[in-house]
């Protein structure tokens, strides 16, 4: 990665209006998120006789359905989304990146193991393994991370092992293999660099469709468990009081709208950002 | 040709008896037991002993799946264990409500999305273009069960104008009827594999712009309309037919999360229940049956792609 | 365990599970007040019954089988309720006899005459006899037929035999005194024998797809996962129903069903506590609470591995810390939907009081005794059914409420399999606290199995051993006045060393759609909703 292409990267950011605005959007949640303790209220506190306020001074967003403040709900649920959909990310990658970095590098039987493997594993359908494994392993937050990263490290390892493929042919890279490097030193001192751009991209995807899984699960009731929140799960309570406080489902789905749209964004912008390296795909 | 599609074919047996492998081993690994779901307080152990054995559930786990491999090769997929009903009919016969509701849904979205890519592709970065784009990263981004909870809002609790739930209005038998109850959640489904169409057709349109043969036809003093929707359109329609191909795995464990929003009697709503109740013959059947679909498809797409464009060799 | 009413204590467990997987909707019904019953309350209709119409229910689930051997969910018994007609039903201790004209126990109180009404039929034009009432029997003892009820029908480990006298006379023989069995027949739901005579398994024949009965309604046609209809029965021996049709309606989810509630296009339907006020609102439902004879308490596991709870004392002072009407608020949203509890018996069961030495609300003493008692820094594990929204917010309180007297209280989240698993495991002892339900009928001889030493269900292991000897004096006592003294005093013992906390007798919501009459007539029936639904009508 040269500095130029990180120049451009730059300029491709901060001209595009929606790429300030995803930026800005997702400071603002993380930061709502770290300082969540500032909003004056514990999220699992219950009033029973605050039930259902509607937005004003007292609650920015009202309460919920057990009186709870729904703004540091929202707050505190953004916190372990977000986290979710951040540490699942690093999971899947490094997974995904270690096994299309072997698979493409070492090409062979391995390969060909390591891509029927996978073959079989994007066959099942994902949302259906989603569901099996959140019932049958504890909902933890944990337990969570691991399974949406199991469900998308295949993707991150399809591209890295293209686009390994593609490096290993490079000429710089062939003479230093002849010149008697070690495997490991290919893969760490010439590949790796090569790979940063796929790498970061599938990275700010995957976060996005990672927070799309949680709040899928949790809406179905499947994810993190209560008193703690989840966006997804505020929603699923939510849908009950629908026709007198549409305000509950509003607030939480914006959230998620918002923050995914914003790790979209921003994958995109990145993706034309480290053109034209990636303008076939 | 035809030798190709048959080895493709018998490829799908080993994957498909993997799949069955992995679901299995996931469901005996899981610390729950389906015999819980009948237990009572005061049931004598061995009255457990006696429900457990007539579910065949006693035995070691490798013979309950050479059991179920059987009941396969015979063609039920197996008993479900709460209703002891065979597990291909309960699937077929929820089959038709999620087929319906997704190729509708899937077909809605072709319709939209081939005026809407190209549009965009032949005005990149213009604001039509942005317009499109901004819609079409709203579609990807939304979460689907929250559109459906707001479309619910709007236009069954507020406006009245569509029934929130189900199929059918009861002792209505009539196809409109079936129609009215399947717009929002196909409208749902259809926004949200819009978006990912959009783009798709909108960055191959931009690729065939540069074509040669478009610039003829340019030189010559074809209108630009013309040439889109003329020339350019038949060679974008052919990443729809992978796309649609790949859509087909959603046919089935797709609709999950709009079928539960809305009631409908469909596949997903099945496994959301067997799952629940760890009825796992019918959740074993339901995941090979997309599965099946899942791979049909892509394969159907791989042939599809290699008549309409022989360049493209059909992968062995 | 012998006689006991376990059919009904299927209904708790599975009562929970389904609320469990419907967020809970069911947790928060059920019951109390027996002073009010439909019966007592009723009123002569302001306009005659019409003949026709349909009524649409809402059910939260597929139902499981339509045969009333082997229906343990409720939907499955609401369907059959409609489909199958009882021989007895009881309410408040009267009988209603439907298929039955009368019941007579013998001097020795060992043998029980059925008397069956004349010209009885099945759904299929074939007569109802007695034949059919003996089959069904031995279908229940059958142990290859697998039924739910077969328990009921032992005592001891001897059986109930059943023989028929003539075609309309079947004599039941008891091995032993057994006050609970009317309770026993009254789940007993006639099969005909004519259909599933020769079936090798009743259970999985495909002929309960087809089910043929004998109630107000026969079957129509099912599809899956949508609804379920029946049709007026003409030839139901209680009179032709009102009501053309009823559709069974499946929504699975709570959210969607009450919209669909208010849409229209459900007519009845059970509410939770706190959709209460919305569907209210709306001013087309009468919101009917009531009894569904159910307790609702927050259990202590003395047989817990740090033995905590042994302690009688310690249970007090836990007691103490709590309040019921704030409890009550939190899961019910309101006494109309809870009526505070302190008897373990249920209100519709015989010799109930709930005037007994109650632990309640007074966080003082409750320091007062855990200090006396020896214990501080105590630590309790209290497990919660994930997904359940009644469990979570009582946990969250019980929680909220022991720390402010010094025990720590860490909440173990687990689906409802799970929490089911280590709840009716008797050996469990790793944790203390747990909040569940019971329905057990009223006869309190059921209650026998929760309460005395080293019994079945006895899962907090209470054991005191005057209440075992009560108990025991109770089961096989005739005379009813000093049956009354005996289940009193063990009310007040039970009461008193507070092996359970008894927080509330529960009610079942259920919201009618004004269009319709004949409710009180049709008697509101706990889990069926309806006791006869041949006397709904369209207005």
């Amino acid at each position: 990665m040269n500095r130029s292409k990180w120049k451009n990267l730059q300029s491709e950011l901060f001209t595009n209006g929606l790429g300030v605005a995803a930026l800005a959007v997702l400071a603002i949640f993380t930061l709502g998120a770290i300082f969540a303790f500032l909003s004056g209220y514990d999220p699992n506190a219950m009033d029973a006789m605050a039930r259902l306020t509607k937005p004003g001074a007292g609650h920015l967003f009202g309460t919920d359905d057990y009186g709870r403040d729904y703004l540091s709900r929202a707050l505190y649920g953004g916190r372990v989304s977000l986290l979710v959909g951040f540490a699942s990310m690093v999971v899947a990658t490094f997974v995904g990146v270690m096994v299309g970095v072997i698979s493409g590098y070492f090409g062979g039987w391995l390969d060909n193991l390591l891509m029927r493997m996978l073959d079989i594993i994007m066959s099942i359908p994902s949302f259906l393994i989603l569901l099996l494994l959140s019932v049958y392993l504890k909902p933890s937050i944990g337990n969570l991370i691991i399974i949406i990263a199991l469900l998308m490290w295949m993707n991150v390892a399809r591209v890295v092992r293209a686009e390994t493929l593609t490096i290993k042919e490079r000429e710089y890279v062939l003479y230093a293999k002849a010149s008697g490097q070690s495997s490991f030193g290919m893969i760490w001192r010439h590949i790796l660099p090569g790979l940063v751009p796929v790498i970061i991209v599938g990275a700010t995807n995957n976060i996005a469709s990672a927070i799309m899984m949680e709040s899928s699960l949790s809406f179905l009731g499947f994810g993190v468990q209560p008193p703690n929140a989840t966006w997804g799960s505020m929603l699923n309570s939510a849908q009950g009081y629908i026709a007198e406080a549409p305000y509950l489902a509003l607030f939480p789905g914006l959230m998620i709208l918002l923050t995914v749209l914003s790790f979209n964004v921003l994958g995109d912008i990145l993706r034309v950002g480290f053109e034209p390296k990636l303008i076939r795909r | 040709m035809r030798q190709l599609i048959v080895r493709r074919l018998l490829q799908t047996l080993p994957m498909l008896f993997f799949v069955s492998v992995v679901c299995f081993t996931m469901i005996k690994l899981a610390p729950g037991d389906p015999v819980l779901s009948f237990v009572t307080p005061n049931m004598h152990a061995d009255d457990i002993e006696r429900i457990r054995h007539n579910l065949g559930l006693d035995k070691p786990a490798y013979i309950q799946y050479f059991i179920w491999i059987k009941e396969m090769v015979q063609g039920n997929f197996g008993y479900s264990l709460i209703n002891h009903q065979p597990v291909l009919g309960q699937i077929l016969e929820r089959l038709p409500a999620t087929a319906g509701l997704m190729g509708s849904a899937i077909a809605l979205a072709v319709i939209l999305a081939i005026p809407l890519g190209l549009v965009a592709g032949a005005n990149r970065n213009r604001w039509v273009d942005k317009l499109i784009n901004f819609i079409s990263y709203v579609g990807i981004s939304i979460p689907l069960f929250w559109l459906a909870i707001l479309l619910m809002y709007l236009f069954a609790i507020k406006l009245h104008l569509l029934p929130s739930m189900g199929m059918r209005t009861i002792g209505v038998e009539s196809p409109l009827d079936v129609l009215k109850h399947g717009i929002l959640p196909c409208s749902v489904l259809a926004f949200g594999f819009l978006a990912g169409y959009v783009r798709y057709i909108r960055s191959s349109t931009i690729g065939q712009l540069k074509e040669e043969y478009v610039q003829i036809q340019y030189a010559f003093g074809s209108k630009k309309s013309t040439i889109l929707f003329r020339h350019v359109l038949k060679h974008v329609l052919l990443p729809v037919i992978t796309l649609l191909g790949m859509s087909m795995g959603d046919l089935v464990a797709g609709a999950i999360v709009t079928e539960t929003v809305f009631s409908w009697p469909g596949i997903g709503s099945l496994g959301m229940t067997a799952v629940k109740g760890m009825d796992y013959p019918v959740i074993m059947g339901i995941t090979l049956f997309s599965s099946l679909m899942l791979i049909l498809g892509n394969m159907v797409a791989d042939i599809l792609y290699s008549f309409v464009d022989p360049r493209i060799k059909l992968k062995g | 365990m012998r006689k006991g009413i376990s059919g009904v204590v299927i209904l708790v467990l599975l009562t929970l599970m389904i609320s469990a997987c419907s967020n809970g909707n069911n947790a928060a019904s059920t019951n109390t007040g027996a002073s009010q019953t439909p019966a007592e309350t009723q009123q002569p209709a302001a306009s005659e019954p019409k003949d026709g119409g349909s009524l649409i229910i809402g059910v939260a689930s597929d139902p499981v089988v339509l045969n009333p051997n082997y229906a343990g969910d409720r939907v499955s018994l609401t369907i059959d309720q409609a489909l199958y007609a009882p021989l007895f039903q009881v309410n408040n201790g009267e009988k209603t006899f439907y298929l039955a004209e009368s019941l007579t126990p013998s001097e020795d109180n060992l043998t029980y005459t059925l008397k069956l009404k004349d010209g009885l039929t099945w759904h299929d034009g074939e007569k109802l006899t007695a034949d059919d009432i003996v089959f069904t029997i031995d279908s229940i003892l059958d142990e290859k037929q697998n039924s739910f009820l077969r328990a009921n029908f032992l005592i001891g480990d001897q059986a109930i035999k059943a023989v028929k006298v003539d075609d309309l006379t079947v004599e039941f023989q008891l091995p032993q005194v057994s006050p609970a069995f009317e309770a026993t027949l009254v789940q007993v739901f006639p099969i005909p024998k004519h259909i599933f005579e020769n079936e090798t398994d009743i259970e999985k024949s495909t002929k309960n797809a087809a089910p043929v009965g004998s109630g107000p309604f026969k079957f129509k046609e099912y599809k899956a996962g949508e609804y379920l209809t029946l049709e007026r029965f003409d030839n139901y021996f209680g009179g032709k129903p009102h009501l053309d049709s009823v559709t069974y309606r499946i929504a699975k989810d709570t959210n969607a069903a009450n919209l669909a509630l208010q849409n229209g296009e459900i007519n009845v339907q059970y509410l939770d506590p706190k959709d209460v006020a919305t569907i209210q609102a709306t001013n087309n439902f009468e919101i009917l609470p009531y009894s569904e004879g159910r307790l609702a308490y927050l259990m202590f596991n003395a047989n817990s591995d740090t033995g905590a709870l042994a302690k009688k004392e310690v249970r007090q002072a836990l007691s103490l810390a709590l309040s019921r009407d704030e409890l009550i608020q939190t899961a019910y949203t309101s006494s109309e939907y809870a009526d505070p509890a302190k008897s373990f018996l249920t209100p519709d069961a015989l010799y109930f009081t709930n005037e007994v030495t109650s632990f309640d609300n007074d966080a003082a003493k409750a320091k007062e005794l855990l200090a006396s008692a020896g214990e501080s820094n105590l630590k309790l594990r209290y497990i919660v059914q994930s997904g359940n929204k009644a469990q979570e917010a009582i946990s969250l309180y019980v929680q909220q409420k022991l720390k402010a007297v010094g025990v720590e209280v860490e909440l173990q989240n687990m689906d409802s399999s799970a929490w089911v698993q280590k709840f009716i495991d008797l050996k469990s002892t790793d944790y203390e606290l747990a909040l569940t339900g019971y329905i057990m009928g009223y006869d309190p001889d059921a209650y026998r199995i929760l309460f005395t030493s080293g019994s079945s269900s006895n899962y907090s292991h209470y054991s005191n051993s005057e209440v075992d000897k009560l108990m025991n004096d109770g089961a096989g006592e005739a005379d009813p006045a000093k049956r009354a003294e005996i289940y009193k005093k063990a009310q007040e013992l039970v009461a008193e060393d507070a092996p359970i906390y008894p927080i509330a007798y529960t009610k079942t919501v259920v919201a009618v759609s004004k269009n319709y009459g004949g409710i009180d007539e049709a008697v509101l029936k706990p889990v069926v909703i309806f006791e006869d639904l041949s006397k709904i009508y369209q207005k």
